[in-house]
C-alpha cells in the first residue's frame, strides 16, 4: 500500500512545474553567448541571485525555447527577425561581440591579416587554395556553423554567404578546436572563444578585433517574451551593475 | 591462413590495449578525488565533475526504476502465462522490432513528446524516460531467461502444494530467477551510461547540479561529447573519458562475469 | 490460504496487470513509428531533392543518404572480413584458453561508448589521416573507421555463432578426403555458414546505419555527397541530432521525416536479416 502512495505522488510531482524549473532561472540558446552568460550566473548567484541555468543549442534554438516555455530567456547572438519580434519577443542588448575570423597560428597570413572582399571570396568558395592569397600552397578548409546559429547569421550578413562545402561544427568551441589542429582552417567565432588561445585572431581591412573600425561588430542579447518579470528582470538589472559590466569586458565584449 | 589471423586477431586486442591505454596515459593525470568530487569552474574548463556524476546517477537510476517493473513484467507474462499464438508472436516481434530503432529516434521521440508536448523542459525525468524506452528490450529478453531456467520441479512442486501461478511466482520463480534479472539490469546500466545523443536531447546539458527531476543534468558522455568537441581542455576530456570507459567496462565486466557464473555453476 | 475466491480473483488480477505489461512494451515500438511519422509526414515529399539547406527552404536528403551509405559501406568493407576473420581464429586458430580470453575482450569493445570512439577518433585519427593523406581528415574515411571498429564485435559474434553452428561431420568429411585447414574453411565452413554469415553483415549494416555519435564527430558534417573517401560528409544520423535542437516548422517536419526514413530501412535490413538466417 505505502508503494502505491509513494508511485502516486512521484508521478504528481512529475507532472507539475514548467518553464521555470523549481530551482531557477532557464537561459537557453547562442554558444557564444554561453560562456559569458554562466560567467554572469556565477556573479549573479554570489550577489544573492538565484541558480541560472544555461544552455547551449544555438541562437534559433534558444529563441524557440522561449517561446514553447521551455526556457524563460534565450541567448542571442543576432537580431531577432521580424517574424520572432511580431510573435512578442523582446530583446535585451548585453553588449557587442567582436566576430573574430580565426586561422592556424602558423598561417603566414595570420599577421598580414585580409581584406573584407578577400574574407567574402574566400567563404564563397571562390579562392580555394592559400597560395592565391600570398600563403604557403595548400587548399583552403573552412569552418562554420550549423544552420541555427547566431554567429552563422551575424557572419552572414556582416561578411558574405558561406560555401556548403564548408566543414560544419556545432558550437563556437567546436571551429577553434578545428581551426587549432588544421594549419589550413580558417573560421569564425566570438572574441571570447578566440582569447582562449590555440589560434591566430585576423586583422580586417586593417583593424586587429577590438579596435574602433574593425568591421564585424554584432550585438548579443538575452529575449524573453513580453516583458521581463521577476528573476529575468533581477539578472537583467544585475546585468548592467558595475561587477557584471567588468564580467563582460573581460569576456571581449563591448558593454551596451 | 593461420598468420594471417593470428596477426588479425593481435591487431584487434591491440586496438582495445591501445584506447585504453591511450585513454590512461594521457587522462589518467587529471583523474583525482578532486576531479570528480568537485565542482566545476569556468564552464568546464577548471574544477571538477561532481554535477555530472550525480546526474548520471540520477538518470540511470531513474531510468532503471521505469524499466524493470514493465520489462520483468513483459518477461514474465510470455515466460509463465502466454500461450502460443498470434498474439505472443506480434508481440515478440513489435519487442525485437524496439530493440532495432536507431537511438537518435529514441531521441527524436523524447524531445518531441516529453521536453516540448508535454512542458517538461529539458530535465532529468524526460532522459531517464526516453532512456527507459531504450532499455526495455534488454531488460525483458535477459528477465525472461532468467524466468524460463529456474527449473520446473521448483515450480511444480509449489503448484502441487496447492499454489495458484502467481503465489508459485511471486514467492518461488522470482526469488530464484532474481539474480539473472538482477544482471540484466545491470547490463542495461551500462548501456544507459554510454548514450549520448538521445540524453542530449532531452537532459540537457546544463552543468549544475539538478535538485528537481524537471531539472536538466549533464551525463558524464554529454560532458565527454561536449569537452571534446568544444577543444575546452584536452587533459579533463580524457579523464572524463578514462571515467566513462573504466564505469562501463567495470559495469559490463560484472555483468558478464555473473551471467557466466550464473549460467553454468 | 483458504480463501479461495480472492486468491483466484488476485490470480486474475495479476495475469491481468502482466499482459498491460506486455502490451504496453509492445505498443513502445509503435508508438515511437507513429510519432516519427505522424510529425514527418506533411515534409516527406521534401525529401528527394538533390539540395539540403534548411534557410532556403531545401530539404533534400540525397547528400546525407549517400554520406550514410559511403560511411557505412566503407565501415563493412573493413569490418566483414576482420569480423570474419576473427571468428575463423576463435573457432580454428585459437586454444580454447586464449579463445577464453579474446572473445571476452572483443566483445568489449562493443561495450565501449559511441561517444568514447568519436573522441578518440577526433583526438588521433582525424589527425593522422589530414597529415597522412590530404584534405580536412575529418572524412567518410575517418567515420568508416571508427564505425567498424564498432560493428566488428556484432559482426564476429554472430559470425562464430554461425560457423560452429557447421555440422562437425562436413569437416571430418572433407578431412578424411585429404582437405588442408584452409580449404575446409575456404570450400566447406563458410559455403554452409552462408546464411548466418549474411545475416551478421546485415544486422551489422542495421547497427552502423543507426550509429550516430561517433560518426557526427569525425565526418565534418558537410551537406554535400562526397566525391572520394578524404571528403568531409554527413550521414542522415548526423543531420537529425545536429538540427533537431532549433528546427521549427517545415526544417523539423524534414528532420523527422529523414527519422522516419532510416527507421525504414533499418527496418527493412532487420526483416531481411530475419529471413535468411531462417
Amino acid at each position: 500500500m505505502p508503494m502505491r502512495v509513494l508511485a502516486f505522488l512521484t508521478l504528481l510531482l512529475l507532472l507539475t512545474g514548467c518553464g521555470s524549473t523549481p530551482s531557477g532561472l532557464r537561459i537557453a540558446g547562442s554558444t557564444s553567448v554561453q560562456p559569458v552568460a554562466e560567467r554572469l550566473a556565477e556573479g549573479y548567484r554570489r550577489a544573492g541571485g538565484s541558480r541560472v541555468i544555461v544552455q547551449g543549442g544555438g541562437s534559433t534554438a534558444g529563441v524557440q525555447a522561449v517561446l514553447s516555455g521551455i526556457a524563460a530567456m534565450g541567448a542571442i547572438s543576432r537580431s531577432l527577425t521580424p517574424e520572432e519580434s511580431e510573435q512578442g519577443l523582446v530583446s535585451h542588448t548585453i553588449g557587442y561581440d567582436v566576430l573574430t575570423v580565426v586561422v592556424h597560428p602558423e598561417n603566414p597570413l595570420a599577421q598580414r591579416g585580409l581584406t573584407l572582399a578577400e574574407l567574402r571570396a574566400i567563404f564563397r568558395g571562390d579562392v580555394t587554395d592559400w597560395v592565391q592569397l600570398g600563403g604557403r600552397p595548400g587548399p583552403i578548409h573552412l569552418v562554420t556553423r550549423e544552420a541555427g546559429s547566431g554567429s552563422r547569421e551575424a557572419f552572414r550578413s556582416l561578411v558574405g554567404p558561406v560555401s556548403p562545402r564548408a566543414i560544419v561544427q556545432n558550437s563556437a568551441g567546436g571551429i577553434r578546436a578545428a581551426v587549432m589542429g588544421n594549419p589550413q582552417a580558417i573560421g569564425y567565432v566570438s572574441l571570447g572563444v578566440a582569447r582562449m588561445g590555440g589560434v591566430a585572431a585576423l586583422a580586417v581591412d586593417g583593424h586587429r578585433p577590438g579596435e574602433v573600425g574593425y568591421p564585424l561588430v554584432r550585438p548579443l542579447s538575452l529575449v524573453t517574451l513580453g516583458q521581463p518579470r521577476g528573476e529575468a528582470a533581477a539578472f537583467l538589472r544585475y546585468i548592467r551593475s558595475p561587477e557584471a559590466r567588468q564580467v563582460l569586458a573581460e569576456e571581449g565584449l563591448v558593454p551596451g | 591462413m593461420k598468420p594471417v589471423l593470428w596477426a588479425l586477431a593481435t591487431l584487434t586486442v591491440g586496438l582495445l590495449a591501445g584506447l585504453l591505454g591511450l585513454l590512461v596515459l594521457r587522462g589518467a593525470g587529471d583523474l583525482s578525488w578532486g576531479f570528480l568530487l568537485g565542482m566545476p569552474a569556468a564552464a568546464g574548463r577548471a574544477g571538477g565533475i561532481w554535477p555530472v556524476l550525480v546526474s548520471t546517477a540520477l538518470l540511470v537510476g531513474g531510468a532503471l526504476l521505469a524499466v524493470l517493473p514493465l520489462g520483468v513484467g513483459t518477461a514474465l507474462y510470455l515466460a509463465e502465462y502466454a500461450q502460443d499464438g498470434r498474439l505472443v508472436r506480434l508481440i515478440r516481434t513489435l519487442i525485437e522490432a524496439l530493440a532495432g530503432v536507431p537511438s537518435i529516434l529514441f531521441g527524436l521521440f523524447g524531445f518531441s513528446l516529453f521536453v516540448v508536448r508535454l512542458g517538461w523542459g529539458w530535465s532529468l525525468a524526460a532522459g531517464s524516460l526516453t532512456l527507459a524506452l531504450m532499455l526495455l528490450p534488454t531488460v525483458i529478453r535477459t528477465a525472461e531467461e532468467a524466468v524460463l531456467a529456474v527449473p520446473r520441479d521448483l515450480r511444480e512442486g509449489a503448484l502441487a502444494l496447492g499454489a495458484t501461478r502467481w503465489e508459485t511466482l511471486r514467492r518461488v520463480v522470482i526469488r530464484e530467477a532474481a539474480p539473472g534479472i538482477l544482471t540484466g539490469a545491470v547490463l542495461a546500466l551500462g548501456r544507459a551510461l554510454g548514450e549520448t545523443a538521445a540524453v542530449l536531447l532531452t537532459a540537457g546539458s546544463d552543468l549544475g547540479l539538478p535538485a528537481s527531476p524537471l531539472d536538466p543534468g549533464r551525463s558524464l558522455s554529454v560532458h565527454l561529447y561536449i569537452l571534446a568537441t568544444e577543444g575546452l581542455s584536452e587533459g579533463r576530456a580524457y579523464a572524463s573519458a578514462l571515467a566513462l570507459v573504466t564505469a562501463v567496462l567495470a559495469v559490463n565486466l560484472t555483468a558478464n562475469l555473473a551471467l557466466e557464473r550464473w549460467r553454468r555453476p | 490460504m483458504t480463501d479461495l475466491w480472492g486468491r483466484l480473483r488476485r490470480e486474475a488480477a495479476v495475469r491481468a496487470v502482466l499482459l498491460l505489461c506486455a502490451l504496453g512494451a509492445s505498443a513502445a515500438v509503435l508508438l515511437i513509428a507513429f510519432f516519427v511519422v505522424a510529425e514527418g509526414w506533411p515534409a516527406l515529399g521534401a525529401l528527394p531533392g538533390a539540395r539540403w539547406d534548411p534557410e532556403e527552404g531545401h530539404f533534400g536528403v540525397q547528400a546525407m543518404v549517400w554520406g550514410s551509405l559511403a560511411v557505412t559501406g566503407g565501415a563493412l568493407l573493413l569490418a566483414v572480413p576482420a569480423g570474419v576473420g576473427m571468428a575463423l581464429f576463435l573457432t580454428e586458430v585459437a586454444p580454447p584458453s586464449l579463445a577464453l580470453v579474446v572473445r571476452p575482450l572483443l566483445q568489449s569493445l562493443a561495450g565501449v561508448p559511441s561517444v568514447v570512439y568519436g573522441f578518440v577518433g577526433l583526438q588521433v585519427l582525424v589527425p593522422a589521416i589530414r597529415r597522412a593523406l590530404g584534405g580536412p581528415g575529418f572524412s567518410v574515411l575517418a567515420g568508416a573507421c571508427v564505425l567498424a571498429v564498432m560493428i566488428l564485435p556484432t559482426i564476429a559474434a554472430i559470425a562464430e555463432d554461425a560457423l560452429r553452428a557447421v555440422p562437425v561431420a562436413y569437416r571430418e568429411g572433407a578431412v578424411a578426403l585429404g582437405a588442408t585447414q584452409w580449404q575446409v574453411v575456404r570450400r566447406i565452413l563458410l559455403p554452409a555458414a552462408r546464411s548466418g554469415l549474411i545475416t551478421a553483415v546485415v544486422l551489422g549494416l542495421g547497427r552502423a546505419l543507426g550509429e550516430t555519435m561517433a560518426v557526427m564527430m569525425v565526418t565534418g558534417n558537410v551537406a554535400a555527397p562526397p566525391g572520394s573517401i578524404l571528403d568531409p560528409v554527413r550521414t542522415l544520423t548526423g543531420n537529425i541530432a545536429m538540427e533537431m535542437g532549433y528546427a521549427v516548422g517545415r526544417h523539423r517536419e524534414a528532420l523527422f521525416a529523414s527519422g522516419a526514413l532510416l527507421l525504414a530501412m533499418v527496418m527493412a535490413l532487420n526483416a531481411a536479416a530475419r529471413r535468411v538466417g531462417r
